[in-house]
């Protein structure tokens, strides 16, 4: 019996760069930001975001389901949906019993929190709406995809923060290599940015850019001005599929997922290890996973939020792995901080790095900080033969994750 | 009050206008008890009232015409009392 493996069959991105997987690849390849103020956060110290262009949730994924669900369903339907579309599975045909779903949420996007909690306040106990806990609960974005395209195996919601998103598909990578599912619709999505109180929260901890004459500057990975990150929102979903299933229908293969790993800092509730230590151990778990050194690795598509804390610690990181580490990108400079979403957006940009051969520019790098010492794709896409790619994620907890795409 | 239920079903839930007649019940909508909750939920917030009695008058197999008069009744009532 052949060994299993995990092929990348289906992609699918709802980003601030754009609805869809082309228009999301084609803004990030400009390699401008896409923050600006957002009507959503008025009034409040940091009134500017990564929004996604205005799409009808109705019309995408239909108002019988609208009127019972939050943004992060709506974003991770329509993604999905995508994704399938693009995978060429045909849900009706399919036994669903082999079909899982993993969907990394943090927080959800809490749409009707402030309400339900101004309707509690003053005793209007009656006008609560019995929606509240099915539309906002993390897991029902997996249980709607399912719901959706009746896939009856696994399926959960993963939490680990800015790395959620990752982490899903690390998860969903291994039940196809345990042989639970043949097919895993997995990635992650969230809203933070349309939450006021994700908003306000984030400014108060001092993680967000306070940098309100300049939002388009303010997401700026690597460069010494930095000053946090910008609050944005979106979802990145991948069909992964057992690569003989995959080759028995003779689907279009984007990539493999080769390798995975994940591990926790342990050592402070919010800051990450000075000297990445956990992003040290995840990358190293992932390759040799992958069976792979880090002088295959071709490109790292790096967590780089913009905080100070963060890029030093990953750069410190991707140091101790590749010694002289491969050209490395900055995704959140164009699109922001996704939280739950970001790792799953990142790793189907890796994956469009790979197909494409192409590493898409990061905005806003300026004045490197001398500190980082890293090769840093900026200003223009940069043309890269490249057969493995990383990709780096690091949660709040000092949970992370790294996966390691291989050419298909 | 049915035109008012009607325009709830329509534009909050989403459902073809072309899908509802006089006989229509919930239940031939998919909506089910949280839905019905929901209508309620809504139709107290347009009218600004209350009535806690109206539970037991949505039920999925009644009729969008018999909600409406349940409500209705039971508005009047609530009216006449106070």
């Amino acid at each position: 019996m052949t060994r299993r493996s995990v092929s990348v069959t289906g992609l699918g991105l709802t980003t601030p760069a754009g609805v869809g997987t082309k228009a999301t690849w084609e803004r990030l390849c400009e390699g401008t930001s896409t923050a600006a103020p957002d009507d959503r956060l008025a009034g409040l110290p940091v009134d500017f975001s990564c929004r996604i262009p205005d799409f009808d949730a109705s019309a995408a994924i239909g108002r019988r389901i609208v009127w019972r669900t939050d943004r992060f369903v709506h974003l991770a339907l329509l993604t999905a949906r995508e994704a399938l579309a693009d995978s060429g599975l045909d849900p009706t045909d399919w036994d669903g019993d082999r079909v899982g779903v993993v969907i990394g949420v943090g927080a959800s996007s809490q749409d009707t929190a402030p309400l339900s909690y101004e309707q509690l306040a003053r005793g209007a106990h009656r006008a609560l709406s019995p929606t509240i806990v099915p539309r906002s609960m993390p897991n029902m974005a997996p249980a709607e995809i399912a719901i959706d395209c009746r896939a009856t195996g696994p399926n959960f919601a993963v939490s680990t923060a800015c790395a959620s998103g990752a982490t899903a598909l690390g998860l969903a990578h291994d039940l196809i290599i345990s042989g639970t599912c043949d097919i895993v619709i997995a990635g992650g999505s969230e809203s933070a940015g349309s939450s006021r109180l994700a908003a306000g929260a984030f400014w108060r901890m001092g993680a967000l850019s306070t940098r309100r004459h300049d939002p388009a500057g303010a997401s700026r990975p690597f460069d010494a001005d930095r000053d946090g990150f910008v609050l944005g929102e979106g979802a990145g979903i991948l069909v992964l599929e057992e690569t003989g299933h995959a080759r028995a229908r003779r689907a279009a293969v984007h990539a493999r997922l080769a390798g995975h790993g994940s591990s926790c800092d342990a050592h402070h509730w919010t800051s990450p290890h000075p000297r990445g230590r956990g992003t040290v151990q995840a990358l190293g778990t992932a390759l040799t996973g992958a069976g792979l050194t880090p002088a295959d690795i071709g490109h790292v598509n790096a967590h780089a939020t913009s905080t100070p804390a963060n890029d030093i610690s990953e750069a410190e990181a991707l140091r101790t792995v590749f010694g002289t580490p491969p050209p490395v990108t900055a995704t959140k400079s164009v699109i922001g901080h996704a939280i739950a979403g970001a790792g799953a957006i990142e790793a189907a940009v890796s994956v469009l790095t790979l197909t494409t051969q192409t590493i898409h520019p990061t905005a806003n790098l300026d004045r490197p900080d001398p500190a980082i010492g890293l090769d840093i794709v900026s200003k223009v896409p940069r043309q890269h033969r490249m057969s493995a790619v990383a990709s780096t994620s690091v949660g709040f907890g000092g949970q992370n994750t790294a996966l390691v795409f291989t050419t298909a | 009050m049915e035109a008012r239920i009607i325009a709830i079903v329509t534009e909050h839930f989403g459902i073809d206008p072309a899908e509802i007649t006089p006989t229509t019940t919930f239940e031939d909508l998919d909506m089910d008890s949280l839905a019905l909750a929901e209508t309620v939920v809504v139709l107290e917030d347009q009218l600004g009232l209350e009535l806690p009695e109206i539970e037991g008058a949505f039920s999925p197999a009644v009729t969008l015409a018999q909600a409406a008069e349940a409500f209705a009744q039971l508005r009047a009532t609530a009216a006449a009392a106070s």
